[in-house]
């Protein structure tokens, strides 16, 4: 009814809300109440505006307050812009190395046995891949996704890999993978 | 003025030409004037409030893209410097719109008869029950008679917004105006 008023409707919806008007006696009077009060807050509204005038030294005033501020117009478009990309940034860095400190200083028990379940062949890129334990689940999980294929629960007594037979004794084994 | 000319000031203005910044303040003051006195209810603090979107809009012409009218853009600015104007009032719990002294002296105006002058009124304070932001939206429509999309523009929100506001708006003045005119 107000988009009505406005005149903001296209003409189907308009003709489809008028027919509803006029067969409907609540919303017929709904609409006359709020036509009649904003007609009302129209008028007055204009009457308050029209009460008073901009002072004479409107302008002036303005070009004084712009000399105190002394500063000029931003020259650029790109300062916000920066500034916010700065701050997404920012943000991103902060989040990043507080998921990693986090991750990195989640308790694991020294001397823990790290069972190797695949050796691939030698990338052009070497990479380390240090393991220090298997019972975190999300490592686990990204991991085995990395690596495509599961790792065995952990377990007191390492269980036996056919292949290949890589159970090794040291605490942490460097592994080149692709 | 044709919006090439304006484009120019604008350009000029945004140089640090303050002259030319002038021209645009002289072209736009008395628009901006009305509505500030529109929001404020004709409070004498509506002329600051123009004064200060103008010094604000000088500051921040780099920022001005063009996509919307220059005269869209300042009356965001004006939206803006009026929502610290209401937080400032609240905080000292002066409630701009229910502040008799705020009220604008109305007799002056020529031929206003009591009746009528009462009638305004009774609207006035209806109108000031209404939120700021929809208080906005019914300003902006009355007195520039914006687009809903000029009005999307100066407030930064979407057009169904103002739809929604100023539904919202007519709907909490036919329920109010119900009331007075029932007592």
């Amino acid at each position: 009814m107000s988009a009505l008023l406005d005149g903001a409707l296209e003409p189907d919806a308009a003709e489809a809300v008028r027919d509803h008007i006029g067969s409907c006696a609540a919303c017929a009077a709904a609409f006359e109440t709020m036509r009649a009060a904003d007609a009302e807050a129209r008028t007055a509204l204009r009457g308050v505006a029209e009460s008073a005038q901009p002072s004479g030294r409107f302008t002036a005033r303005v070009l004084a307050g712009i000399a105190r501020q002394g500063r000029a117009p931003s020259a650029t478009l790109w300062r916000p812009r920066v500034r916010r990309l700065a701050l997404v940034a920012a943000a991103v860095v902060i989040i990043g190395l507080g998921i990693w400190t986090i991750v990195s200083n989640l308790p694991g028990r020294e001397g823990d046995d790290v069972t190797v379940t695949s050796v691939r062949p030698a990338p052009p890129r070497p990479t380390v891949l240090v393991l220090t334990t298997l019972e975190l689940p999300s490592v686990r999980g990204l991991v085995e996704e990395l690596l495509g294929n599961g790792f065995p629960e952990p377990s007191a007594e390492p269980e036996e890999v056919d292949r290949p037979q890589l159970n090794y004794a040291p605490t942490v084994v460097p592994t080149h993978w692709g | 003025m044709d919006a090439a000319a304006e484009g120019a000031l604008i350009a000029a203005a945004r140089r640090g030409d303050r002259g030319a910044f002038g021209i645009l303040v002289e072209r736009y003051r008395d628009r901006l004037h009305r509505v500030a006195l529109g929001l404020t209810r004709g409070s004498a603090d509506a002329e600051d409030l123009a004064q200060e979107a103008f010094v604000r809009a000088y500051g921040g012409l780099g920022r001005f893209r063009g996509d919307c009218a220059f005269y869209t853009w300042l009356f965001g600015i004006l939206l803006n410097v009026y929502r610290r104007w209401v937080r400032r009032r609240a905080r000292v719990r002066q409630h701009v719109v229910n502040t008799q002294t705020d009220a604008p002296d109305l007799a002056p105006l020529p031929n206003r008869q009591a009746a009528a002058k009462d009638e305004l009124e009774r609207a006035l304070s209806v109108i000031d029950h209404l939120p700021p932001k929809l208080r906005e939206v019914l300003v902006l429509r009355h007195l520039e008679e914006m687009s809903y999309v000029e009005m999307a523009r100066a407030i930064g929100c979407r057009v169904g917004t103002v739809r929604s506001r100023l539904h919202r708006a007519r709907e909490q003045l036919a329920a109010r105006w119900q009331r007075v005119r029932g007592e």
